[in-house]
């Protein structure tokens, strides 16, 4: 108790020190807890961009390719697959969905994708979010688009909007443009935080009649005559890749074995979270990056504390030669000076845990809709718990530092310290 | 009999110091005594202090208090002997600063668990009522000690020297700040507490104008032969 009264008292002396040490502690705490929230959720993130999906199916190639390319939206497909054999695995029984995925036309800089409407029933991301529409509707005619939320947030497009693709997804003027077939607007996705915001859908259809010479009933940009005749005349040829899923997990590897060593064509089936396990992986040493430069800041924080403290030792000197001189011994004054740096520690502690908490709160929407940066899981996580405790046992240590000096200097003193 | 200090054979020599500051081959103060130890500054008196406090360990000799050895004694054991049986009044008072008078005053029975034990802790409140009436200071004991004066904080240190009864109080100059008038004021008040709490006093200054006061006056320069 009296150290406590001590402890307490004579902190609330060195306010404005104490106030900084423990800032800087909170702080350390802070950034460590918000990296490594950042890297969970980095992780989580990347990993679950696609789930409930079992197989991913395209054209040979290398896998990491092939989930760039479907799930990324990075890169391009060499080849596509014949319509034919995704109709024909569609049928195999242990299918439950597909989702067909065309690749090809870009539209400023953003990806036109043609799918069909299981796109909008099928996939999930992170556990079990599926697309949903932020207004309008997904696409029926054939020169109807729905465009993700970053599309439409960059381009400023509304429902309604007529707009043009082009061949590619390059920016520059040079690449021939479908002027004469302009697609409108029909829907908005929600943000989903994924790659799908930056694609325009349109019908498989469509895709493929971009590529077909316009015929005589067009008549360029003003022609708004979506009649649906049109749609039956044009057959599609190919997809680029399709999404599966089977009816039970077990028959996954099995199908996928079936696919690798289809006889009409070279396809390759891969299993999206390995290979996205595998993606990851590659990636760990910018996660290791972020864990150093956190862990330095955190040092930076003890020595802060450790400057505070040692610094103030000089100012205490009379204070530790009164409290020896009524009896106080050196046991009690290294006790009270370790007792202190705890006590500093563990209010910089508490105080990171209720600031990155109440920043995480604050900022989890925003960060959510601007970044697409999903902060699942728990407040918490064991590695996070680990790290707090040993935190706390750090700074107890340092403690120990200007404590055992000050029962050098209590020694050495005496009780002549008289200024 | 026991003395109340006892040294025989004395010498202390500062660990950077070329010659010893103190050589006292004897000295002995009786229980119930007042003395006067006068010495010019620099003379030693304050490491005579020290060493009696048992903050400082001679490197030579028996330094006896109440018959027990403190030279004999580990650092533990010194800390602990002089929070039970030793009371410390600093030239400047070396009250803690952001502690009340009460909680300065309650200092040694809180830190010393002997200390503790001579008193009747559950009357702790009533002892220092006590002592601060009879100082003077009883209206200011929820105070700060910085808004206290001069005069009032060297009260507050006497106050916290005497509470738990100590056999000897150790006083080093403190009414060096004070007027004359003050001075023997305060001085008539300190015997009279210490007659009343039953404690010795061994009060060094080098102010000859108050040793009158005293019932015995020691000169360092006596007592202290350090051959060159």
């Amino acid at each position: 108790m009296v150290f406590l009264n001590l402890a307490l008292k004579s902190l609330k002396n060195r306010m404005y020190t104490s106030l900084l040490t423990v800032l800087a502690i909170a702080l350390s705490v802070v950034l460590l807890l918000a990296v490594e929230r950042a890297r969970r959720a980095a992780e989580d993130g990347f990993t679950q961009t696609i789930s409930q999906t079992d197989l991913i199916v395209g054209a040979r190639t290398g896998p990491v390719e092939l989930i760039l390319y479907t799930v990324f939206n990075i890169g391009n497909a060499s080849h596509n697959i014949s319509y034919t054999t995704y109709q024909e695995i569609k049928k195999h029984p242990a299918v439950e969905w597909t989702i067909p995925y065309s690749l090809g036309d870009g539209h400023h800089g953003f990806r036109v994708v043609g799918t069909n409407l299981d796109f909008f029933n099928h996939y999930r991301f992170r556990g079990n979010s599926k697309i949903e529409l932020a207004e309008g509707k997904v696409f029926s005619g054939l020169w109807d688009v729905v465009v993700g939320a970053d599309v439409a947030k960059k381009l400023k497009y509304k429902i309604g909007d007529k707009i043009v693709v082009a061949h590619g997804v390059t920016r520059t003027e040079g690449v021939h443009k479908h002027d004469d077939k302009p697609f409108t607007i029909v829907g908005l996705m929600a943000a989903t935080g994924t790659a799908l915001d930056q694609s325009l859908y349109v019908s498989l259809e469509a895709i493929e009649g971009l590529h077909k010479e316009p015929q005589d009933e067009h008549h360029g940009e003003d022609d708004h005559d979506h009649n649906h005749h049109e749609e039956s005349q044009i057959k599609i040829e190919s997809v680029t890749a399709f999404f599966l899923r089977t009816k039970s997990r077990i028959e996954t590897l099995q199908l996928q074995r079936e696919i690798n060593t289809y006889k009409d064509e070279p396809l390759l089936a891969i299993i999206p979270g390995v290979t996205l396990n595998e993606l990851w992986r590659s990636l760990s040493y910018l996660e290791n990056v972020l864990k150093v430069i956190s862990w330095l800041v955190v040092g930076i924080g003890f020595m802060a504390m450790l400057i505070a403290l040692t610094t103030s030792l000089n100012e205490r000197r009379r204070e530790m030669a009164i409290l020896r001189a009524i009896g106080g011994s050196t046991q009690q004054i290294l006790f009270l000076l370790i007792f202190e740096s705890t006590l500093l520690t563990l209010s910089g502690v508490t105080l990171g845990i209720l600031v990155s908490m109440a920043v995480i709160t604050v900022m989890r929407p925003w960060l959510e809709v601007e970044f697409g940066f999903y902060l699942v899981g728990s407040a918490f996580s064991r590695s996070e718990m680990i790290y707090l405790a040993f935190i706390l046992l750090a700074g107890v240590l340092v403690g120990f530092i200007p404590a055992l000096r000050a029962q050098k200097i209590s020694l050495k003193d005496g009780l002549s310290v008289n200024t | 009999m026991e003395h109340l200090i006892d040294i025989q054979g004395l010498k202390y020599r500062y660990q950077t110091a070329q010659q010893e500051t103190l050589a006292i081959s004897e000295f002995r103060v009786e229980k119930g005594e007042s003395i006067f130890l006068y010495g010019p500054s620099g003379s030693g008196k304050t490491t005579l202090l020290e060493i009696l406090a048992g903050i400082l360990k001679p490197q030579k000799g028996v330094v006896k208090i109440l018959g027990q050895d403190l030279s004999a004694k580990s650092e533990t054991e010194r800390d602990q002997f002089r929070g039970e049986h030793l009371g410390y009044i600093f030239q400047n008072f070396n009250l803690i600063p952001y502690l009340s008078v009460r909680e300065n005053i309650e200092l040694p029975i809180r830190l010393s668990a002997r200390r503790r034990s001579r008193i009747d802790f559950g009357k702790l409140e009533n002892i220092i009522s006590d002592i601060c009436d009879r100082l003077g200071i009883l209206s200011v004991l929820d105070r700060r000690v910085t808004e206290l004066s001069i005069g009032q904080q060297q009260r507050v240190a006497v106050a916290r020297a005497l509470v738990g009864q100590p056999d000897l109080i150790l006083a080093d100059e403190p009414t060096s700040s004070l007027d004359m008038d003050h001075r023997e004021k305060f001085l008539n008040l300190l015997f009279d507490l210490c007659k009343q709490y039953g404690a010795s006093l061994l009060f060094v200054s080098h102010d000859r104008s108050i040793q009158h006061m005293f019932s015995r006056t020691v000169f360092l320069s006596d007592i202290n032969k350090i051959t060159p």
